[in-house]
């Protein structure tokens, strides 16, 4: 999976040039660095790009850190309808966070998809899908929590949900726009690489991570007036799912 | 808010990272019990469950987390689609209500990977 | 005498061996396993209660066919204690129809199960009938 997701980014950066090992290593520096604000990640430490590079090599340019994190946890929703929740408390109806979109795709069929997984097409409509269901275009998200399962999977995704031009991650990335002070914060809760990644939590655990920013109750990381934000993470078979939330009005 | 809008009400993640004591019941029960503590309802106000673990995948983790924390009889969807399958699990509950089935759910995703071994992260009995 | 050690948690040795539960303290629903919350009314509150050592058979079988290792025939049993179903084989008893049935008399009775190096004995519980007379 390393190796896969490995030829993944590696592929973006054949079509589209740009791409480097220093490149795909600084994007999990940034990671490690917005979980040293997330006192519920597995890791928080910071990692500078020496380290990083220099650390053990599972399946270039994929080093250790620029892994998700093997980990143990868990995490829990309750959903609820617009017309129950007018029913509830005022305190309850305050803090609940809108569901605006809420999508689920697998990926269709492409010549060598059987060769190497195609995880961009999915992902491409899963968002499509999704900012059509909300009513907003990605230029209205305030945060992305996306499946940084390994560095090189962050970059293409940026792509994919149209957080940038089509071809254009490596220059987003480049702007400094996914770092938590930029235009499009991305994985501020230091992502899977550092927030780690039991698999079946890390669906919902990112949608908490957007709840709780839409809420205000980020503490220190909290990306501040965050009103909108996509949460989205993708398996290998595969299956893509994109939740777009909004803070109660 | 309209009528047919999905709200989350309540959500919990517990921290990740390496919890030798507790298994999968116990992080499942931990975040559930967050999240309806959270959104100040109890598993009696929920209609459907969608649960997911990979590592438990064959073993029905909805209905083992509703042997501890309530066996109300609703409707639990195991469901599993690689690192999707939170995403899968909270799908299935915005389904439910969506579609005017149930009017709350609940959904949860659990995993033990640390030491991922022979056991891959064992029960405590 | 040798060390003994109770197979399960829930087994109390000792000179009047006998089981205990947990007992959720709102509703009274009892579990022998690992509880993170009653399942009957979600609280997560429970006391540690003995289980009576006598009881009937409500359901049983007799296993025949089983993993290799595992001696047959034997008696798989659900008895009730007084209210609380245990789960248990009935032992000291010729396991066929003849000698095993519904609604029998039983109580609990101890049994080692297996003795290690060091001669420590694991203790395993299962349910005899009650002598006639007793």
């Amino acid at each position: 999976m390393p190796g896969v997701f490995a030829q993944i980014g590696m592929e973006y950066g054949h079509r589209y040039g740009g791409t480097s090992f220093e490149l795909f290593a600084r994007i999990s520096e940034k990671n490690h660095a917005h979980s040293t604000l997330n006192p519920l990640a597995a890791y928080s430490k910071r990692f500078t790009l020496e380290e990083i590079m220099g650390d053990l090599m599972i399946a270039y340019p994929n080093t250790r850190p620029m892994c998700s994190a093997n980990c143990d946890g868990a995490a829990a929703a309750v959903v609820v309808s617009g017309a129950k929740l007018k029913t509830l408390s005022i305190e309850q109806q305050r803090r609940a966070v809108k569901i605006s979109a809420s999508v689920l795709t697998t990926d269709p069929w492409e010549e060598s998809c059987q060769i190497l997984p195609d995880v961009n097409t999915l992902t491409r409509n899963a968002a499509a899908l999704a900012y059509e269901q909300a009513g907003v275009g990605p230029s209205d998200l305030d945060l992305v929590e996306l499946h940084d399962c390994f560095a090189t999977a962050e970059l293409v995704h940026y792509d994919n949900l149209m957080l940038c031009e089509v071809g254009g991650a490596v220059d987003f990335f480049n702007s400094g726009a996914t770092w938590r002070d930029g235009s499009m914060p991305v994985n501020v809760s230091g992502g899977l690489e550092s927030k780690g990644h039991p698999i079946a939590a890390t669906g919902i655990a990112n949608v908490w991570e957007v709840a709780t920013h839409l809420r205000g109750e980020a503490a220190d990381r909290q990306i501040a007036g965050a009103k909108v934000g996509l949460a989205h993470v993708i398996g290998l078979g595969s299956a893509c799912g994109v939740h777009i939330l909004e803070k109660a009005a | 808010m309209a009528a047919d809008d999905l709200w989350i009400l309540g959500i919990h993640m517990t921290k990740f990272g390496k919890h030798p004591g507790q298994d999968l019941v116990d992080l499942a029960s931990e975040a559930v019990a967050g999240a309806l503590a959270d959104g100040g309802v109890t598993m009696a106000d929920m209609g459907v469950i969608g649960a997911g673990s990979l590592m438990a995948a064959s073993a029905g983790i909805g209905q083992q987390l509703q042997k501890q924390l309530g066996q109300t009889g609703i409707p639990v969807y195991n469901v599993a689609n690689a690192c999707a399958t939170g995403a899968t699990a909270l799908r299935v509950a915005a389904m439910a209500v969506k579609s005017g089935e149930v009017d709350m759910g609940l959904a949860f995703g659990v995993e033990k990977l640390s030491g991922a071994g022979l056991l891959a992260g064992g029960s405590r009995l | 005498m040798a060390e003994q050690v109770p197979l399960v948690d829930y087994l109390v040795l000792g000179d009047a061996p006998h089981l205990t539960a947990h007992e959720c303290t709102t509703c009274g629903a009892r579990y022998f396993d690992r509880r993170n919350g009653c399942a009957s009314c979600g609280t997560d509150e429970f006391t540690t209660v003995d289980v009576a050592t006598t009881g009937e058979v409500r359901a049983f079988t007799i296993v025949a066919f089983a993993a290799p290792g595992v001696r047959v025939p034997y008696v798989a049993a659900m008895v009730d204690c007084g209210g609380t179903s245990v789960r248990a084989n009935l032992i000291n008893v010729e396991p066929d129809p003849e000698h095993v049935t519904l609604g029998m008399a039983v109580r609990l009775a101890t049994e080692v199960i297996g003795t290690d190096e060091r001669g420590t004995e694991a203790i395993g519980f299962g349910f005899e009938p009650v002598p006639a007379g007793a």
